[in-house]
């Protein structure tokens, strides 16, 4: 009898759906994984008060007053406004430079002092921070020759960035006075 | 001149068997370099919006102060309460948990100027507690706040 001889391959397994299963697996993690970022408003609170100093005299025309009480109304220099026009406002008032007699005398004397009532909400509060910041980041911007959004993009990692940050920093100090609140709930 | 016949050339084909080999390696990356969530989130803060946003650096030790409402409402209450770590703090023991925290961070960089407080407080909060908090965090030498807040345009 002729035997027939057949060559038999060895099975193989289909390896070309492989790469597909693989970027399956990949694109599912890419997708359920969130990374965490810290963003938020900054605040640089003045260090704790000192009983035995007393308080430095401040000329009323160098502290830019805000007030939020308990119904969540502003007043601003003693005058109600609107959070969106504080920006403006507080800019004219950092940059008067002495022009008018009502505003700051220079950057560097501006203060900003903000007060608010125990039933002040919290989201009220940080949209006025967010205004006020406002007004420091574009004067900061401006004075970098770089748009808002590059200022706040700045990677404080870096030196040069670090550096940036601090000679507008010092042109324009962010000077805040945080009251006590009153007990308004 | 004699001439070499060229080969009669096909479309060369990228070789793709090496194709997953390649795919699993950045899976396992990713998988790897992951790190998991430490703290379960035991308070719910749904965060206020603002435009401002800076990102922390990376340099800055960060102090997580959660203040919303408790997951668990039937042994917390309804009140706002405050998560620092994995632990629901009370307003009078926060002094003492975040003066821990503080010895606990790396000596070299206990310089009061690189530890922020990370504030995710709930937007319908109001500044009474929030007040409560920084005020405490004054007296402990942590100037540097950070209200987290999203960007909703």
């Amino acid at each position: 009898m002729i035997k027939v001889r057949r060559k038999k391959k060895t099975a193989e397994v289909n390896s070309s759906s492989m790469a597909d299963i693989a970027f399956l697996l990949f694109i599912f993690f890419l997708i359920t994984t969130t990374i965490t970022v810290f963003k938020g408003v900054e605040l640089m609170m003045p260090p704790p008060k000192d009983d035995s100093e007393p308080p430095k005299p401040l000329q009323e025309k160098n502290v830019f007053k805000v007030l939020i009480n308990s119904q969540n109304r502003l007043l601003v220099e003693d005058q109600p406004y609107e959070v969106v026009d504080i920006k403006d406002y507080a800019k004219r008032f950092i940059t008067n430079q002495g022009k008018d007699p009502e505003l700051s005398d220079s950057p560097r004397k501006a203060i900003i002092s903000l007060r608010v009532d125990r039933g002040t909400s919290y989201s009220v509060y940080v949209a006025v921070l967010n205004e006020l910041e406002a007004a420091y980041h574009e004067l900061y911007a401006e004075y970098l020759n770089i748009t808002v959004d590059e200022f706040l993009s700045l990677d404080l990692s870096k030196k040069t960035d670090q550096q940036k940050k601090k000679i507008a920093n010092k042109k324009y100090p962010w000077n805040l006075s945080l009251a006590e609140p009153s007990e308004a709930k | 001149m004699a001439r070499f016949k060229t080969k009669d050339k096909g479309q060369p084909e990228i070789p793709t068997s090496a194709l997953p080999d390649i795919i699993f390696i950045l899976l396992f990356f990713f998988m790897v370099t992951t790190t998991m969530k430490e703290n379960n989130a035991m308070v719910v803060a749904e965060l206020p919006s603002a435009t401002q946003l800076k990102k922390i650096p990376k340099e800055m030790q960060k102090i997580t102060i959660t203040i919303g409402s408790a997951i668990d409402a039937s042994t917390y209450g309804t009140e706002p309460v405050i998560q620092i770590g994995s632990k629901i703090v009370r307003i009078d023991e926060l002094g003492g948990v975040v003066g821990e925290a503080l010895s606990k961070m790396k000596p070299t960089k206990r310089s009061t100027s690189n530890i922020v407080a990370y504030i995710k407080g709930d937007e319908n909060l109001k500044m009474g507690i929030v007040n409560d908090i920084t005020q405490k965090l004054r007296k402990l030498g942590v100037l540097n706040v950070d209200y987290s807040a999203v960007n909703r345009k």
